[in-house]
């Protein structure tokens, strides 16, 4: 098992925290075993692969993985997250389907020794900096073959690009982009597929799974844009039907409400009419769903409301153009921005028409454009995604985003970030709360307020927790209304996300992992809730523990607005900071703060103490107030 | 109000002798010259159209009614005369009648002042027209804008430039004579026809002319077109048609401009002098916003015993030109010739020794065509041209993280071309690319090509072969083109939008709903969507102009798009377009063969813009298949196609054909080892190769051919001469030297198969004793290695290597 130690964290003086670079192969074949190796960063002592499916097991085996999938597991992509002594790492995806699956030799870069592969079978590799494989494959005449080469839904840097090439060497097709080529053979005999990156980049970031299919290659992949959260409440039936016959004004399909259309944009510059019948006053929500699926799509919504004049004739009253869905309460580490248009309008009485197109279908007739149209009477709702956030650099400056798990250590408290995806005029409070924590481990409370689509849920263990991994559920509250948050993650790490895009996605499961063995450095507790009135400047008082050789100051910046910071010696047992409850505009109720703190010591990887070296310590604290407009605060 | 004359000005003639005729405006009979302003360029014109004007005697019947000056008639007073005009022992004489000598009507600013300005470089661009004028005075650049002029003239500077009470105190005629300090110099000549309008002008009181006066609506010069002897001269006579439907002689008052300096000149007054070259040489003529052409034939004039028979339409054309011009045609090429011009032409490569072997033995007569349609469907053919195309498409890497998005588009430059993607479809897909650059990379074009004028121009020159960077700021002066038409447009890529991408660097691109207008620089007018005099007016919100101008250049009677494709291939493969630049096609830029660019663009519709097709049936045509060797005439023809004209192998094509011959496996970072220097995906790679960036590999930082230089320079040469990498490649133990060195087989064999990598032929029996005496100089081994790199070295330095002929 290769570990990668030096990485980007470590650099930065953090403590350790498992990540997972890759996973290779990066699939395997139901029924079968099959033996992995994954690499990465902080990965000591590894004890577990946690797969995403409990019909998929791995087995710790000299260095590597074996990993068994059961007969009755389903095809598709899975997670997988290493853990270690240094706590859960990033999820990985990995592949599971039917087809029996080998290696690549790697000494397959030229035509001439092309490896062998099977028609319905799957090859597993890595892309070579600089260079292209050939793999060879015998078919027959008319013989219908899709090469289906995965590695970005994979997790892979790779951007596959294939060629078809018959035993001469003379070029048959072409597939650049989509990862997918479909030939029909002219005669039988041996074809060869050459493969590479599109920048000929390679390494191991660049794997794929290569599968040769002899009829049809297996559908699509669930939708794992961070925008996508949620949408699966959307696309629920009934579907109303559609036909092509929509393409214009006089054709326009009439829906009932509530009414989902599963439809598609084809052919190129293909336009779809729908209308409805709308109640004046009424608010409605109209959303497509389509680039969420993962799709390059662009959709657009006209809505046409329209009238008769006195003649009788159809006119078109008032216009509503709507493009993209702006609002990123994700940032550019968790980008929740999305093509697909959302539109809530109060509607006036009488008929309205939709018009439904996708800006980028241009030139392509391409079946597999589909969408979902939702038209529908307005009714809040919100979707949550929650996801692991590494320390913020200590150069504060640097603009980095980082793959992170949850870790634990005794004494200990982590962040959740919490993303709330408001909709149809959702407005409320949401209280969040989480599921399935081992005994000793709690949430501190958190809430998302009114109009607040940004929150941050702290995670704290006991001094005396046991060892403990497993998956764990965000949940957000409001009135009724309860939701499972999605977890996402992060699939590479970006030294500046101003000018590299952080690619991050909706994954399978949080998984914590606890370690019953290592305390946190720096313990940094609120001691109780502080109880104030409205307006009123109260002290925040701190208790801080101290272990091993952290004994420097410690770097406070506490998370209200604007953000306060201080600092206390290396011998401070504990912190007083005030807030200005008049300043923050705290209406009455329960709030909570996130605390940054830092703090330079020597931290031993071991934990025997022999292999001290220097790190500085983010730790993660929070505290309350409970403003009251009647009570006055009591003292700390 | 203006003299006109009343009749259209045609072909017609009062003939006096055998020999000469006097060419004049339609007139029946008598030729009527009416005000004080009336003018007239007559032409004489001698059997097979020998034009005698300036040379000729003219006499006049009667003193006091009209002066003329080699065919100029000026009237000086009322009457009724006969002129004659003798040359070359014959006469010709013509009846002139003049009628109010001393009327002088209203002045038309812009019809009579403004072409003045013009005629005398006043508001030219190093002038008073360049953009903020000169010294403080500014005239609308070649008074596309009279209304501007007027301004500048009459109501500027406290109108201190113009003074009615004594129109020759005014200091616009002051400093246009030089009287008082001019810059410029003197351009006006007192009491000159020029000089006499400006101060009568004045002195009316500055009329800027009436809403109803008559426009002018073009311009035509006679004659249209002449065969000339070489070293002739021919008198150019210019009529301006009026909206009115009258006619004026403003021979005097237009700019004449050749579009090839090495073939003709003209003098101010309309007097075409051409030079000893055979060819074709158009003459630009300039009113106002006006243009028309002179089209002169230079033929060589000799005898043409054999014509080859012609393949297809293209040999006719080029035949029927080199017969009118008298301009024997080369042999046709021998194979070894061919079978290496065909392969760097098409596949931008060396044939191997084995192709070379292989089509020279091949005794089928059709052995030539085979070879067309297999480097067609090689797809060296689709690297060479996707090379071609993505420079000129802009596919450039100004950033390290532009590399998927250019080696995407490049991707898919080479698959449309190997699949022969009919080019309408290719030019769609690229003017109205919409998307994410790796989903759809022709999206990459909007990158590079960002802003609107950029869209429109690098449209225009690359598709449409037409420059329309002038219009954006005023008038096209060599072309109809006006800003109205440069903001049409710019309307089709107004509501072209962009997105943020998924990666950093690479914009998404749509187009937003609505009615795509934008705004005329000038009047600030909203324009709607229209491309070269075609308006889609009638668009709607939904529509996409990019899609609309696209179906308006896919049409078959679009007169631009197959045009200029045509003729850019033309070029790749005969050096010389049939319009020059490739990309200036226009009216005052004809092609040396019109009939062949029309056959070329007609038959090119015909096979729905079939990109292999064109270039097979090039490469079939007799036309491209005759010797580069002049024979004793055709040597001084650059434009005919009697011969196959030489050309230095491009910078990629050069570095491949060097180290294919040297047998150097090429090396550039970021890509397979191998990788030839045709297939790299952009600009980038430039950096690295010293011999790229010396033999002119273009930057992608323009749409314009002229970026790739085909110029021969001494760095070149020194190159090639002394380069280290060179030497180092030449001594290296991995190439050719060293194995052929090694090589056990017979020295002949060796050289043998040398030449054919070289130049795809044997030696010759002087070359081969040459080499074999330079080997028997240096017998053992260490010392025959070096005698190889020398002869290696000594072919890829020789002109036949280093040109495709």
């Amino acid at each position: 098992m290769l570990i990668l130690v030096c990485c980007v964290v470590c650099a930065r003086g953090q403590l350790p925290q498992a990540r997972l670079h890759t996973i290779f192969p990066p699939g395997g074949t139901i029924g079968q075993t099959v033996e992995v190796t994954v690499t990465g960063a902080d990965l000591e002592e590894l004890k577990e692969l946690w797969v995403s499916d409990f019909r998929i097991k791995a087995t710790l085996v000299s260095n590597k993985f074996n990993v068994t999938i059961d007969t009755n597991a389903m095809p598709g992509i899975r997670e997988a997250r290493a853990i270690g002594r240094f706590g859960a790492s990033n999820p990985r995806r990995f592949l599971v389907d039917s087809l029996p699956q080998v290696l690549d030799a790697g000494t397959n870069q030229a035509f001439a020794s092309a490896q062998a592969m099977d028609l319905d079978s799957a090859v597993a590799g890595r892309a070579t900096a600089g260079a292209v494989d050939f793999f060879k494959v015998k078919l027959s005449e008319r013989q219908n073959v899709i090469f289906h080469c995965e590695a970005r839904h994979l997790d892979s840097r790779m951007q596959p690009v294939m060629f078809l090439l018959d035993a001469g060497g003379k070029e048959l097709a072409r597939a650049r982009t989509g990862g997918k080529l479909e030939f029909k053979t002219p005669k039988m005999g041996e074809y060869v597929l050459k493969l590479h990156d599109l920048q000929f980049r390679g390494g191991e970031e660049y794997w794929y799974r290569l599968a040769a299919h002899g009829v049809t290659s297996p559908g699509g992949f669930p939708a794992s844009e961070l925008a996508a959260v949620g949408i699966i409440d959307a696309i629920k039936p009934p579907y109303a039907s559609d036909s092509d016959d929509n393409d214009s004004p006089a054709k326009a399909t009439a829906l009932e409400l509530p009414a989902v259309v599963y439809w598609k944009f084809f052919p190129a510059r293909d336009v779809d009419w729908y209308r409805f019948e709308a109640k004046a006053g009424k608010a409605y929500w109209i959303e497509v769903v389509s680039q969420r699926l993962g799709l390059g799509t662009d959709p657009m919504v006209v809505i046409e409301r329209v009238t008769k004049n006195d003649k009788g004739e159809e006119q078109v009253a008032e216009t509503q153009e709507v493009y993209d869905f702006d609002t990123n309460p994700g940032g550019a580490e968790f980008n929740m921005t999305s093509r697909d248009p959302m539109h809530r309008f109060e509607a006036k009485e009488g008929s309205y028409r939709v018009q439904v197109r996708d800006l980028f279908n241009q030139h392509k007739d391409d079946v597999h454009r589909p969408y979902h149209l939702v038209v529908k009477e307005d009714g809040a709702d919100f979707a949550l995604i929650a996801a692991p956030v590494a320390p913020p650099p200590l150069n504060r400056d640097l603009k980095e985003a980082t793959p992170w798990g949850l870790f634990l250590r005794r004494g200990d408290m982590i962040p959740i970030r919490v993303l709330a995806y408001r909709k149809s005029g959702f407005n409320g409070e949401i209280a969040l709360s989480v599921e399935g924590l081992p005994p000793g481990v709690t949430a501190a409370p958190a809430f998302l307020k009114p109009g607040a689509n940004v929150a941050t849920l702290m995670l704290q263990s006991n001094e005396d927790v046991a060892a403990w991994s497993g998956a764990i559920k965000v949940i957000g509250k409001s009135g009724e209304l309860s939701r499972t948050a999605q977890p996402a993650a992060i699939r590479w790490h970006v030294g500046d996300y101003n000018n590299e895009m952080v690619q991050s996605y909706l994954a399978a499961q949080n998984v914590l992992a606890v370690s019953g063995s290592e305390a946190t450095p720096i313990t940094i507790r609120q001691t109780n809730v502080v109880e104030a009135i409205a307006g009123a400047k109260v002290l925040i008082p701190l208790s801080i523990t101290r272990r091993g050789e952290f004994n420097q100051p410690i770097k406070f910046r506490v998370f209200t607005e604007p953000v306060k910071e201080f600092e206390v010696d290396g011998k401070a047992t504990n912190a007083v900071f005030e807030i200005d409850l008049g300043q923050l505009k705290l209406a009455a109720g329960q709030h909570w703060f996130p605390i940054h703190a830092t703090s330079p010591g020597k931290y031993s990887r071991t934990g025997d103490g022999k292999d001290l070296k220097d790190v500085t310590a983010t730790i993660y604290s929070t505290f309350g107030v409970n403003v009251s407009a009647a009570t006055a605060a009591k003292a700390p | 109000m203006r003299w006109l004359l009343a009749i259209f000005f045609c072909a017609a003639s009062v003939v006096r002798a055998e020999e000469l005729k006097i060419e004049v405006p339609a007139v029946e009979g008598t030729l009527w010259l009416k005000g004080a302003e009336a003018r007239r360029q007559v032409l004489v014109t001698g059997k097979d159209g020998k034009d005698f004007t300036s040379e000729a005697n003219w006499e006049v019947s009667a003193e006091g009614i009209l002066k003329v000056q080699k065919g100029y008639l000026v009237p000086v007073g009322d009457g009724e005369v006969v002129l004659k005009a003798s040359a070359a022992d014959a006469t010709a004489e013509l009846r002139v009648k003049v009628e109010g000598s001393k009327m002088e009507a209203p002045i038309n600013f812009a019809n009579q002042v403004v072409p003045i300005f013009t005629k005398n470089g006043c508001n030219g661009g190093g002038c008073h027209g360049k953009s903020g004028g000169q010294n403080g005075f500014r005239l609308s650049l070649l008074g596309f804008e009279p209304g501007d002029d007027y301004d500048f003239l009459v109501k500027e500077a406290r109108a201190r430039r113009v003074f009615p009470a004594a129109p020759e105190r005014s200091l616009l005629l002051l400093k246009g004579m030089g009287v008082l300090p001019h810059g410029g110099g003197a351009r006006l000549i007192e009491g000159s026809d020029d000089y006499r309008a400006l101060a009568r002008w004045i002195g009316q009181g500055m009329p800027m002319g009436k809403e109803s006066d008559p426009k002018l609506s073009r311009v035509e010069v006679f004659p249209k077109e002449r065969v000339m002897a070489r070293g002739a001269r021919q008198q150019l006579a210019v009529i301006a048609h009026y909206s009115d439907g009258s006619v004026k002689d403003v021979t005097r008052g237009v700019l004449f401009e050749p579009n090839d300096k090495n073939l003709a000149k003209a003098d101010e007054k309309g007097l075409v002098s051409v030079f000893d070259l055979p060819g074709d040489v158009a003459v630009m003529v300039r009113y106002q916003d006006k243009v028309a052409v002179f089209r002169a034939m230079l033929p060589l004039g000799a005898a043409i015993a054999k014509m080859p028979e012609p393949r297809n339409y293209i040999d006719q054309h080029v035949f029927a030109k080199l017969r009118k011009m008298g301009l024997p045609p080369s042999e046709k090429c021998d194979d070894a010739t061919f079978v290496r011009r065909v392969t760097l032409d098409v596949a931008g490569r060396l044939p191997t020794p084995e192709e070379a072997r292989r089509f020279l033995a091949d005794a089928s007569p059709k052995k030539r065509d085979v070879l067309i349609d297999a480097l067609l469907e090689s797809t060296d053919y689709a690297d060479y041209f996707a090379n071609k195309w993505a420079a000129l498409l802009r596919n450039k890497r100004t950033d390290p993280r532009h590399a998927r998005g250019t080696f995407a588009f490049h991707g898919w430059l080479r698959d449309s071309l190997a699949e022969n993607k009919p080019f309408d479809r290719l030019a769609r897909e690229i003017v109205a690319a919409s998307g994410e650059m790796s989903e759809n990379p022709p999206v990459a074009w909007f990158r590079q090509v960002r802003e609107t004028n950029a869209q429109v121009e690098d449209t225009a020159q690359l598709f449409l072969g037409t420059r329309l960077q002038c219009a954006q700021c005023h008038h096209h002066p060599y072309e109809k083109w006006s800003q109205d038409d440069y903001y049409k447009f710019a309307a089709v890529f107004a509501n072209t939008g962009k997105k943020v991408g998924t990666q950093a660097t690479e914009e998404m691109v749509f187009t937003r709903r609505g009615a795509a207008r934008a705004n005329h620089k000038k009047t600030g007018k909203a324009m709607e969507p229209g491309a070269l005099g075609a308006s889609f007016a009638e668009l709607r919100p939904d529509d996409d102009p990019r899609q609309k101008l696209a179906d308006w250049m896919s049409a078959p009677e679009n007169p631009f798009f197959a045009r200029a494709l045509v003729n850019r291939y033309w070029k790749h493969f005969f050096s010389r377009g049939l319009v020059e630049p490739e990309d200036d096609l226009r009216e005052t830029n004809p092609a040396t063969n019109p009939e062949l660019l029309e056959a070329l663009s007609k038959r090119f519709v015909e096979t729905k813009f079939d990109l292999k097709q064109l270039v097979r049936e090039i490469c079939q045509s007799e036309t491209y298949q005759l010797s580069s060797v002049p024979n004793e005439h055709n040597g001084i023809d650059r434009s005919a196609y009697s011969r196959y004209y030489p050309k230095r192998l491009g910078a990629e094509t050069l570095f491949d054909s060097v180290n294919a011959l040297i047998g150097a496996e090429s090396k550039f970072d970021g890509v397979p080892a191998g990788t030839r220097a045709v297939q790299l995906p952009d600009n980038s790679f430039n950096a690295s190769s010293y011999f790229l960036t010396v033999f002119g590999r273009p930057e992608s930082s323009s749409a314009c051919e002229c970026e790739r230089s085909q110029e021969a320079s001494l760095a070149q040469a020194l190159h090639l001469l002394n380069a280290k990498d060179l030497q180092e490649k030449l001594a290296s133990d991995a190439c050719r030297p060293a194995a052929l060195a090694k090589d056990t087989r017979p020295e002949e064999e060796k050289l043998r198969e040398l030449y054919q990598q070289a130049v795809a032929r044997e030696p010759s029996a002087e070359e081969m004793a040459t080499a074999m005496a330079h080997l028997a100089k240096k017998p053992d081994a260490a010392r025959k290695r070096a005698a190889y790199e020398d002869i290696v070295w000594a072919l890829l330095n020789t002109k036949e290597f280093l040109f495709n002929h």
